[in-house]
């Protein structure tokens, strides 16, 4: 493995082109294992391809960049207090809309601290929905019968299917 | 807000995930949303996974608090800014006065009823405030026999079951009966020899066993709850200047915290953890490390703090005659 390497070049689903620094990459297990077949491979010139969409890509990215120095070396508890709040900013500020893309991108490329993070914004933001809100976000049908429904209401009172 | 028209379609293994950081109120709410979403929210393993998850968040401790004629249970609710949070209780248990709390474990408390004045209106009580399940247990108490009963509560990893062990002391003898939620029954137990002397009503249910500090004898006294045998075992060193001891479970550890009432009737809690993993049938030697040293401002009318993590857990069977409050 050439030393001298210190980024390499993805591309999105959508064709575009990333730049990703050897340290970020780490924080992937994926995206350590083409970092090592681009290293190795003679045909340097080959650009792998990640599975997430580009608007995806550069918030990935951007969490990998942010984390990597804590993850490499390991930090001090002022840093870790530091990035928790930069964790939530990041996730207040800009992910909402792609929130599910960043989940099932955090878990294709098993990077587990945005996962654990991007599924708890989720459950925050759910918290506060009714039923019918949730169904619409995860495209799901009603599939209960009116009899089903009655039964649900009786054991739990107050409860809502709307 | 989440933008609902063009959201992907999540894979259903990662829906758990989410769930799984959710409170039972919510998840109780969301068994409308599909048959899958309902059958997810009652399966064995999601539970589980569910009060793995809870446990390891921020120890919460319940504590209870009332006189004659009321009785509050509440929680802080860590998120909004230290508010108290009440929970849920059987609308017959309404008197302090007439409660006894054996222990919480899972979600699920273990109380000792008066229903009246004598001892046959006393019955036992297992419920989980989060999913408002309840029953009562029959057959607790012996009005006729003499002596001090002491109560544990706890859980077997091994069996999946919850037991409650009740200890009878008298002048002439020990007798110890074990109650099984799974199989709603009583059974006595054989003691054994362990000379034990008196044992504290406080006590932690970890690891499948049942721990009590025995005061007289300095050292912890432990019952497994699947092979139902008694241990004792001395710890140098565990009288510690409290006005009382007792044994919690903070993050899968054994913790045996220390109350202290300061002259503003404030609480100062002190935290020592077992230092070496909990095995009843070796010999290993314990020692207690101090892990915190807080004083938060508790109700000086809180008369028993416990353990508390909320959870789904189901109580099998119920079956509840409510006595008259």
């Amino acid at each position: 493995m050439s030393s001298s390497v210190e980024a390499i070049t993805v591309l999105s689903s959508d064709g575009d082109e990333f730049k990703i620094t050897v340290s970020a990459a780490k924080l992937s297990k994926p995206l350590n294992w083409m970092l090592e077949d681009v290293c190795f491979s003679d045909d340097c010139d080959e650009v792998p391809t990640i599975e997430v969409n580009s608007k995806t890509l550069v918030k990935v990215i951007e969490y990998c960049e942010k984390h990597a120095p804590r993850a490499n070396s390991g930090a001090s508890d002022s840093d870790a207090e530091e990035l928790k709040k930069w964790d939530i900013e990041f996730m207040k500020m800009d992910v909402k809309d792609i929130l599910f893309h960043i989940l099932m991108a955090a878990n294709y490329l098993h990077m587990e601290g945005l996962y654990d993070l991007a599924c708890q914004t989720a459950a925050d933001l759910m918290k506060g929905m009714t039923v019918s809100q949730i169904r619409k976000i995860f495209h799901i049908k009603n599939d209960f019968s009116s009899e089903e429904q009655e039964q649900l209401r009786r054991q739990h009172p107050g409860c809502s299917f709307d | 807000m989440l933008v609902q028209g063009d959201s992907p379609f999540l894979p259903d293994d990662i829906i758990p995930s989410i769930l799984k950081r959710l409170p039972v109120k919510t998840l109780i709410r969301f068994q409308c949303v599909s048959k899958l979403w309902k059958n997810l929210v009652r399966s064995p393993y999601f539970i589980a996974d569910h009060l793995h998850h809870t446990s390891n968040q921020r120890p919460r401790f319940l504590f209870i608090s009332g006189g004659y004629d009321s009785l509050n249970l509440s929680v802080v609710d860590y998120a909004a800014t230290h508010k108290l949070l009440y929970l849920w209780k059987p609308s017959f248990m309404s008197k302090l006065s007439r409660t006894r709390f054996i222990n919480s474990c899972n979600g699920l408390i273990c109380v000792r009823y008066d229903s009246d004045a004598s001892s046959s209106g006393t019955s036992l009580f297992i419920w989980n405030p989060a999913t408002r399940e309840v029953r009562c247990v029959p057959g607790g108490i012996d009005g006729d026999v003499d002596g001090v009963f002491c109560f544990g509560f706890g859980f077997s990893p091994i069996l999946n079951d919850y037991k409650i062990v009740k200890i009878c002391m008298s002048e002439v003898n020990l007798r110890v009966e074990v109650y099984s939620l799974n199989t709603d029954t009583w059974r006595e137990i054989e003691f054994g020899n362990t000379e034990i002397g008196r044992i504290s009503r406080s006590h932690a249910s970890f690891n499948g066993s049942i721990f009590w500090v025995a005061e007289e004898m300095n050292g912890i006294v432990s019952f497994d709850l699947a092979r139902e045998v008694f241990v004792f075992m001395p710890v140098p060193g565990l009288y510690i200047k409290s006005q009382y001891l007792k044994f919690l479970e903070l993050n899968k550890k054994l913790v045996l915290a220390g109350f202290n009432l300061n002259r503003r009737y404030e609480y100062a809690l002190h935290f020592w953890e077992m230092e070496e993993v909990v095995d009843v049938s070796d010999d290993k030697k314990w020692g207690w490390k101090k892990i915190d040293k807080s004083r938060p401002r508790i109700s000086n009318l809180a008369t028993e703090v416990l353990a508390y993590v909320e959870s789904l857990v189901p109580i099998p069977n119920i079956k509840c005659e409510e006595p008259k409050s």
